[in-house]
């Protein structure tokens, strides 16, 4: 083996060796790389040591995301190093999941995510709900093939914030008008922002179905839903 | 007095997805002026990357209007999950495009592929092209190769893939076959033909 051998060959690393600011660095590095064991055993040596649930989420996950969603919006990270990357997260937060409903973290807001009535596909689904996470909102997934009483149902039980339609198919997307037209019969429509996504979909349809933004990816669906959770808890009380 | 500026009559350009090059090609050969068509195509790999075709499809008819060598230009996409921005970039160009979501149903043709998504809303499809380019625009494209819990993630929520036709050959079905496989999911085949796409370059050429 040459010097320049030697100084190439990489070192195993140990991650409980590692200090904190080391540990939440490479637990980004880890993050980016879709290295789902390895973000899990960070999260679990971070908690080991006294972290509040709510730090290791906003120090060392969400930094993380922030850096994997910049990438995909640049066009420098594709959806499978994402999906990779949201398994990871994934599995991170279902370590801190029961511990951050324990000591009642605040949380930037919550959502009710689900893919319509007809419509199997959940990839930028996924996607949207990784970003969320990692951007500090809690989730709730109802899944695929979701009915409008489903997204009635999550909405009376969770209180969303926001709720977030995706439709892949050119038949199933309207509906997402039906959904937002029921909203409306169970007078729950002004309680919620809704925000729609998916291939097909774009702003002139989310304008005419009338839900508030049309979210063309995963970042956007982060970026709109802080604006607007800001501008409704900025906007004056009515009179 | 020469109009050197007149474009050449008669002469059409079809701007295509690389992925139909094979099945137009065949179509124009059938056509008795076929000697006055040109095919251009944008690289098939746009399939996983639906978001960059408007704007290189944008590109290239900039270049070919410019060129002043046809008169007739015919863009061979469908909306392909571009959200309605390949129409918008044709509507710029006054171009007629295929009106349809996707190849899958322009070939399959509306009513049909209406009625096979329905019977089963969890199917995968394949046509001829993405039959052949499986394991590269699939296996590949999508990373289950170098990371194979990506299938499950993909595919967790699909139930059978179908295998729309344009000319089937027992080596493609055997393909199509081994796909399904390789997807863990179930297997049919439907026989379409060019569909929509024949109706397409056939109107367009006399219109």
């Amino acid at each position: 083996m040459s010097d320049n051998d030697e100084n190439n060959a990489e070192e195993p690393i140990i991650l409980s060796e590692l200090n904190d600011e080391e540990l939440v660095l490479q637990m980004g590095d880890d993050l980016y790389d879709g290295m789902e064991d390895e973000v899990v055993e960070g999260t679990n040596i971070l908690l080991e040591r006294n972290w509040e649930p709510a730090k290791v989420l906003s120090d060392a996950l969400m930094e993380g995301m922030r850096i994997v969603g910049e990438d995909f919006r640049d066009g420098i990270l594709f959806v499978p190093e994402v999906l990779l990357a949201a398994n990871a997260m994934k599995a991170a937060m279902a370590v801190l999941h029961p511990l951050l409903a324990e000591t009642g973290a605040p949380s930037t807001g919550k959502m009710v995510i689900g893919t319509v009535k007809g419509d199997i596909h959940d990839i930028g689904k996924s996607l949207v709900i990784m970003m969320m996470e990692g951007a500090g909102f809690d989730v709730v997934d109802l899944g695929i093939n979701t009915p409008a009483e489903d997204f009635i149902s999550a909405i009376q039980e969770h209180k969303p914030d926001i709720l977030g339609m995706s439709a892949l198919l050119t038949t199933t997307m309207p509906y997402m008008k039906v959904v937002i037209e029921t909203l409306k019969e169970e007078k729950l429509r002004d309680d919620v922002i809704v925000l729609v996504g998916g291939a097909p979909l774009n702003e002139e349809f989310a304008q005419a179905i009338e839900a508030d933004a049309y979210c063309r990816d995963a970042a956007v669906a982060v970026e709109t839903s802080k604006e607007m959770i800001s501008f409704r808890h900025n906007r004056p009380s009515a009179p | 007095m020469k109009t050197s500026h007149q474009p050449p009559k008669n002469q059409t350009c079809i701007v295509a997805c690389g992925a139909l090059a094979k099945e137009i090609k065949i179509l124009i050969s059938q056509l008795p002026n076929a000697d006055s068509f040109h095919l251009t195509c944008l690289p098939a790999i746009l399939h996983n990357h639906p978001d960059k075709i408007p704007p290189l499809l944008d590109e290239k008819l900039h270049k070919i209007s410019q060129s002043k060598k046809y008169s007739q230009i015919l863009v061979a996409y469908a909306d392909c999950g571009t959200g309605g921005r390949i129409a918008k970039v044709c509507e710029k160009y006054h171009v007629p495009w295929i009106q349809s979501p996707h190849c899958y149903a322009f070939f399959a043709t509306h009513d049909t592929f209406d009625t096979i998504s329905q019977q089963e809303i969890g199917s995968f499809y394949l046509t001829d092209y993405l039959v052949s380019h499986f394991d590269r625009l699939i296996i590949q494209g999508l990373g289950i190769d170098t990371h194979p819990q990506l299938r499950d993630t993909f595919f967790k929520h699909y139930v059978q893939l179908v295998y729309l036709a344009q000319n089937p050959t027992p080596s493609l079905e055997k393909k199509a076959q081994e796909a399904a496989k390789k997807l863990k999911l179930s297997y049919a085949m439907h026989v379409t033909g060019y569909g929509d796409l024949a109706h397409f370059i056939q109107q367009e050429h006399t219109s």
